[in-house]
C-alpha cells in the first residue's frame, strides 16, 4: 500500500496542477464593447403680447370665478347650515322616538329581566339542587371510585410489595447461596485440611475396629494451637480415648483455614473407623 | 396515589430489613452445631508406637540382677506395636516420677514413657516397680510394685509389665508370660539326625528339652492349661501319638495303631484329642479319643486325605484339611454325629494346616500358590484371604493367645528358622532367640495366674 | 527251596546295603535303582543248584526284584507306567512266598504342610500295595508306614530333590 500513495498523491498534484492551470493559464479572447448613442434635442418660438393677453384674461376669468365661488360658497354655506339645521331637528326627533322607544324597551326589559330573574331563580333553585344531588352522587360515585381505586391501588402495591421481597428474598437467597458456595469450597478445603491432619496424627488401637464412634471437641486458637482436647462421648475402651486425644493434640497446630471467617473455636472431632 | 406508592415502597423495604435481621438472628440464635465445625475421621496411621523405656534403677551390690529395661523394651518391640527408643538416644535416665521432664520427651516424639525401680531386700528377695506416663498429657497412666521376688521369677515380672504396659496402651492383652514349643532338628556329620522337642519362653529365653529322638517328632500341641503338650514321634518306627506332663516329664502313648496316627489337638476342655487316623483302611480320617474313656470316635470317613483337625473355641465344631475337592482346602464339621463336613475355603489351590483365631473369626492356613507356601488368614465369614508372609516354605502358623499375632516357621539359607508376624499382617519378626535348625511352632495359652 | 531262601537272603542283604546308603538314587524315567546286578548273579551263581545256568526271564525277574523305590508326580499316588513291572515282580514273589513280608514307607516331597504330606505319603504306600495285591500278595504280608517329607532321600529346596523324595520304599523285613 505504502508505494501506492505515493502514486496516488503525484497523481492528485498533477489533477490539481491541470485545474489550476486550466483555470488560470487560459485566457478567454475579449468581446469589443459599443457605446450607447443620446436622443436628439427639438427647439421651440415664444410670443410675448400674446403672453400678456392670455394672462389678462385669465385673470379677468380668475375673478369671476372667485367670485362666482364666492356666491356659491355662500349658497353652500347656506344651504349647510339649513341642512345642518334640519338635520338638528331631525337627530333631535329621531333623538327623542329613540329615547322613547328605550325607555319602553328598558321597561320591556326590566319587566323581563324580573321575569327572567326569577326564571332563572328557580331554575338555578332547581339546577342547584340538582347539581346538589348530582353532586352528592358523584360524590357518592367519587367516593366508592376512590375507594376501588385506592383497593386497586393497595392491591397492586400489595402485590408490587410481594413481588418486591420475593426478589430480595430470591437475591438474598442467590447471594447466600453464592456465598455458601464459596464459603463450601473453601470449608470443604479447611475441613479436608484438618482431617488430612488428624489422620495423619492418629495411630488407632488394635481396639479400634468399627463399631467404635468417639467424639473429641477440641478448642483451638486462630493460629491452630489446639487449646482443650476433650473426649465428649465415647463407647471405645481406654486405649482409644487415650489414642484419640493424642491424635488431636498431636495435631496441634491445626492448619489454618483458608478463609479467616471459616474459623471455629470448637471443633468436633468424631472418630468412627471403618476398617 | 404517589404517596400511596411511595408508602409501599418504605414498607417493602423495611420489610426487607426485617428479614435480613431475623436472617442473622438466627444464625446466631441457632444451636450450638451450627457455629462448630464437624469432621469426621475413618481411619488412622497405624504404626509402632514410640515408647521411650529408661533403664531401672538399680539398688544392690554389683551390676543390676536383672536388665528390666531391656527385656520389657525386647518384648514390646518384638509384638510388632511398638518402637522403643534406643537406649543410647534416651536423653536423660530418670527413675523417680519427679525427675521427669516431659517436654525432654516430647522433642523425642515419644508418646509414652517407662522408668522403674529395681531393689534387692534380702539374699534372694526382690522388689520391683515401674510407672507408665503418658508424655503428651503428663500423666502417669499405669504402674506395679512387687516385692519379694526371687531371683528366678525376675524375668517373669518384667514380662508381666511388660504385658500391663503393653495392654493399657493397646487395649489388648500381651502375651509376653506366654510360652512357645517347637521342634529342633540336627543334623549331624555321620548323617544321622537328632529330633528335639523344645519349650521356651516366648521371647526364646529359657529354653527346655521337652523329649528327644533320632526319629522325626512333629505336629506339637499345646493343652489348654498348658501342662501338656501331645505330639507325633516315629521313636517306634511308626506314627505315635504322645501326651506329655510338662512339669513332671510323664508321658502316655495314646495311639499307636497300625498305619498312621498324627496330627493331635485338644479339645477346648483339655478332655479330648483330634487324632488323624489311617488304621487298616489306610485311608486317612479324623477321629476324637477321649483322654479319660479312651472312647475312639471317627468323624469323617471320605475317601480323601482328611487330616490337620483342630477345635474352635465352642469345642462344637472342628476345622480339618480334606483334599475330598481335589486338592487340600480347610472344611469345617460338628462334633455331633451325622453332622456333614462343610468346605471353608475357597480361594487358592492349596490351603492347609488349619489354626482358629482366639476370637473365632479367622483361620491362618498354610497357602499355596504357584509354587510358593505362605502364611494367609482366612475370615470364616466371607472367606476372604489375606497373605501374610512373604517366605517359600512358610508352615505351621499359629496365633498368639491374643490373636494379635501369629508364629510360622519359614526357611533362611536352607535352615528352618521361626518368625512371627502381626495378624494385619503389618509387622514382620524374626525371633532370633533361638537358633539352630527349628520347625513347627506352636504358640501356648495364657498362663493360668 | 534251598535256592529261593539263599536268594531271598542275598536280595535282603543287598536291599539293605541300598537303604544305609545316602547318596542320590540315579534318575531316569526307568528308576533303575539298586546295587549292581551283575553282583547279584554272581552271588546267585556262588550257591543254589550247582551249575544250574538262570534263564533270560529269570534274570529279568530278579532285575526287577532289586527296584526298590517307586516314585511320584507332584501332589499324586498314581502308579506310573514304568514301575508296573518291578512292582509286578514283586507282587508275584510276594504271593509265592507266603512267609515274605514287605513294608512300604510312603513320602512326600517338603513342599505345603507336614502332617498333609504324611497322608500323601500313606496315599503313596495304599497305592503300592494295592498294586502287590493285585498280584497276588497278602493284606498280612504288607504293613505301609507314612514318613511324609519328615525323611528326604536328598535334602535340597530344588526339582532334583523334591522329584528324588516323592517315594515309596520296599523294604522286606
Amino acid at each position: 500500500m505504502q508505494h501506492y500513495n505515493g502514486a496516488v498523491v503525484w497523481s492528485l498534484a498533477l489533477h490539481v496542477a491541470i485545474f489550476v492551470g486550466l483555470a488560470v493559464g487560459i485566457e478567454l479572447p475579449e468581446r469589443p464593447r459599443v457605446a450607447v448613442a443620446a436622443a436628439p434635442i427639438q427647439g421651440v418660438i415664444i410670443d410675448s403680447a400674446a403672453v400678456r393677453r392670455d394672462q389678462a384674461a385669465r385673470d379677468a376669468a380668475a375673478r369671476q370665478e372667485r367670485q362666482r365661488q364666492q356666491r356659491q360658497e355662500q349658497q353652500r354655506r347656506e344651504a349647510a347650515e339649513q341642512q345642518k339645521l334640519a338635520e338638528q331637528r331631525e337627530q333631535q326627533r329621531v333623538a327623542d322616538a329613540a329615547r322613547a322607544r328605550e325607555q319602553a324597551a328598558e321597561q320591556e326589559r326590566d319587566r323581563a329581566a324580573a321575569a327572567k330573574r326569577e326564571q332563572e331563580r328557580q331554575a338555578q333553585v332547581a339546577r342547584e339542587q340538582r347539581e346538589r344531588e348530582a353532586r352528592e352522587k358523584a360524590e357518592r360515585d367519587a367516593a366508592a371510585k376512590r375507594e376501588r381505586e385506592a383497593a386497586a391501588v393497595r392491591e397492586r402495591a400489595a402485590a408490587e410489595q410481594r413481588r418486591r421481597e420475593a426478589e430480595l428474598q430470591a437475591a438474598i437467597d442467590l447471594d447466600r447461596e453464592r456465598t455458601d458456595a464459596a464459603a463450601a469450597g473453601l470449608l470443604d478445603l479447611y475441613k479436608a485440611a484438618l482431617e488430612d491432619a488428624i489422620r495423619d496424627a492418629w495411630n488407632p488401637p488394635a481396639t479400634a475396629r468399627p463399631g467404635v464412634d468417639c467424639v473429641v471437641e477440641v478448642v483451638q486458637v486462630p493460629t491452630g494451637d489446639v487449646i482443650g482436647a476433650r473426649v465428649t462421648s465415647c463407647n471405645g475402651d481406654d486405649a482409644v480415648r487415650r489414642s484419640i486425644e493424642q491424635a488431636v493434640r498431636d495435631a496441634s497446630p491445626l492448619p489454618t483455614a483458608p478463609d479467616p471467617t471459616l474459623f471455629e473455636r470448637v471443633v468436633n472431632v468424631r472418630f468412627k473407623p471403618d476398617q | 396515589m404517589s404517596i400511596v406508592v411511595e408508602s409501599v415502597r418504605i414498607v417493602a423495604r423495611s420489610r426487607a430489613a426485617l428479614l435480613g435481621a431475623l436472617a442473622v438472628a438466627s444464625a446466631l440464635l441457632a444451636p450450638a452445631a451450627q457455629a462448630q465445625l464437624d469432621i469426621t475421621i475413618t481411619e488412622g496411621r497405624e504404626r509402632a508406637v514410640s515408647i521411650a523405656v529408661v533403664p531401672f534403677g538399680w539398688q544392690g551390690a554389683g551390676p543390676p540382677a536383672l536388665d528390666f529395661a531391656g527385656v520389657i523394651g525386647n518384648d514390646l518391640g518384638s509384638s510388632g506395636r511398638f518402637a522403643p527408643l534406643a537406649t543410647a538416644d534416651l536423653v536423660s535416665r530418670p527413675t523417680q516420677a519427679s525427675q521427669i521432664n516431659f517436654q525432654q520427651w516430647r522433642v523425642l516424639d515419644a508418646d509414652y514413657l517407662v522408668i522403674g525401680q529395681l531393689s534387692a531386700e534380702g539374699a534372694d528377695s526382690f522388689r520391683a516397680a515401674f510407672q507408665l506416663f503418658d508424655v503428651l498429657r503428663g500423666e502417669q497412666i499405669a504402674a506395679d510394685t512387687r516385692a519379694g521376688i526371687v531371683r528366678a521369677d525376675l524375668r517373669d515380672t518384667a514380662h508381666r509389665f511388660a504385658d500391663l504396659i503393653f495392654q493399657t496402651v493397646t487395649g489388648i492383652p500381651g502375651v509376653f508370660r506366654t510360652q512357645v514349643a517347637y521342634v529342633s532338628e540336627e543334623r549331624r556329620p555321620d548323617g544321622s539326625r537328632l529330633f528335639r522337642l523344645i519349650v521356651s519362653d516366648a521371647d526364646g529365653e529359657n529354653a527346655q528339652r521337652v523329649a528327644e529322638s533320632p526319629q522325626p517328632i512333629l505336629s506339637p500341641a499345646w493343652s489348654p492349661d498348658a501342662r501338656r503338650l501331645a505330639y507325633v514321634s516315629f521313636e517306634s518306627g511308626n506314627s505315635g501319638v504322645y501326651v506329655q506332663t510338662l512339669r513332671t516329664g510323664a508321658r502316655e502313648r495314646v495311639s499307636a495303631r497300625a498305619g498312621v496316627n498324627s496330627s493331635p489337638a485338644f479339645s477346648p476342655d483339655g478332655r479330648m484329642l483330634t487324632l488323624t487316623l489311617s488304621r487298616d483302611s489306610g485311608n486317612l480320617d479324623i477321629n476324637t479319643l477321649d483322654l479319660t474313656t479312651q472312647v475312639l470316635r471317627q468323624l469323617t470317613t471320605d475317601a480323601a486325605i482328611d487330616t490337620e483337625a483342630v477345635w474352635a473355641g465352642d469345642g462344637r465344631s472342628i476345622y480339618f484339611t480334606s483334599d475330598r475337592a481335589g486338592g487340600p482346602q480347610i472344611y469345617r464339621v460338628g462334633t455331633e454325629p451325622g453332622s456333614r463336613a462343610q468346605r471353608i475355603t475357597f480361594t487358592g489351590v492349596y490351603n492347609a494346616r488349619p489354626r482358629v483365631s482366639p476370637d473365632g473369626k479367622l483361620i491362618a492356613v498354610v497357602h499355596g500358590q504357584d509354587n510358593r507356601y505362605r502364611i494367609a488368614t482366612v475370615e470364616i465369614e466371607g472367606g476372604r484371604v489375606d497373605i501374610l508372609t512373604n517366605g517359600r516354605l512358610d508352615e505351621s502358623p499359629s496365633f498368639a493367645p491374643n490373636g494379635a499375632q501369629i508364629i510360622y516357621g519359614t526357611r533362611e539359607n536352607n535352615r528352618g528358622v521361626l518368625a512371627s508376624v502381626t495378624t494385619d499382617g503389618r509387622v514382620h519378626t524374626r525371633i532370633a532367640a533361638v537358633a539352630g535348625n527349628v520347625l513347627e511352632p506352636v504358640w501356648g495359652p495364657f498362663p493360668r495366674e | 527251596m534251598k535256592s529261593s531262601v539263599l536268594m531271598l537272603l542275598t536280595l535282603s542283604a543287598f536291599s539293605l546295603a541300598g537303604c544305609m546308603r545316602d547318596n542320590t538314587l540315579p534318575e531316569g524315567a526307568n528308576g533303575d535303582v539298586g546295587p549292581d546286578p551283575g553282583a547279584t548273579t554272581s552271588a546267585l551263581g556262588a550257591g543254589g543248584n550247582s551249575g544250574a545256568s538262570v534263564t533270560a526271564a529269570e534274570a529279568e525277574r530278579i532285575r526287577l526284584m532289586s527296584l526298590l523305590v517307586v516314585y511320584f508326580d507332584y501332589d499324586q499316588a498314581d502308579i506310573r507306567p514304568e514301575f508296573s513291572a518291578q512292582l509286578q515282580a514283586h507282587g508275584q514273589f510276594l504271593a509265592q512266598n507266603a512267609n515274605a513280608a514287605l513294608r512300604l514307607e510312603g513320602h512326600a516331597d517338603e513342599r505345603g504342610s507336614r502332617e498333609y504330606n504324611i497322608g500323601l505319603g500313606e496315599r503313596r504306600a495304599q497305592a503300592v500295595r494295592r498294586v502287590l495285591m493285585l498280584q497276588g500278595a497278602q493284606a498280612t504280608q504288607l504293613t505301609t508306614v507314612s514318613y511324609g517329607e519328615e525323611r528326604p532321600a536328598q535334602t535340597g529346596t530344588d526339582e532334583e530333590s523334591w522329584r528324588l523324595n516323592r517315594r515309596v520304599e520296599l523294604s522286606y523285613r
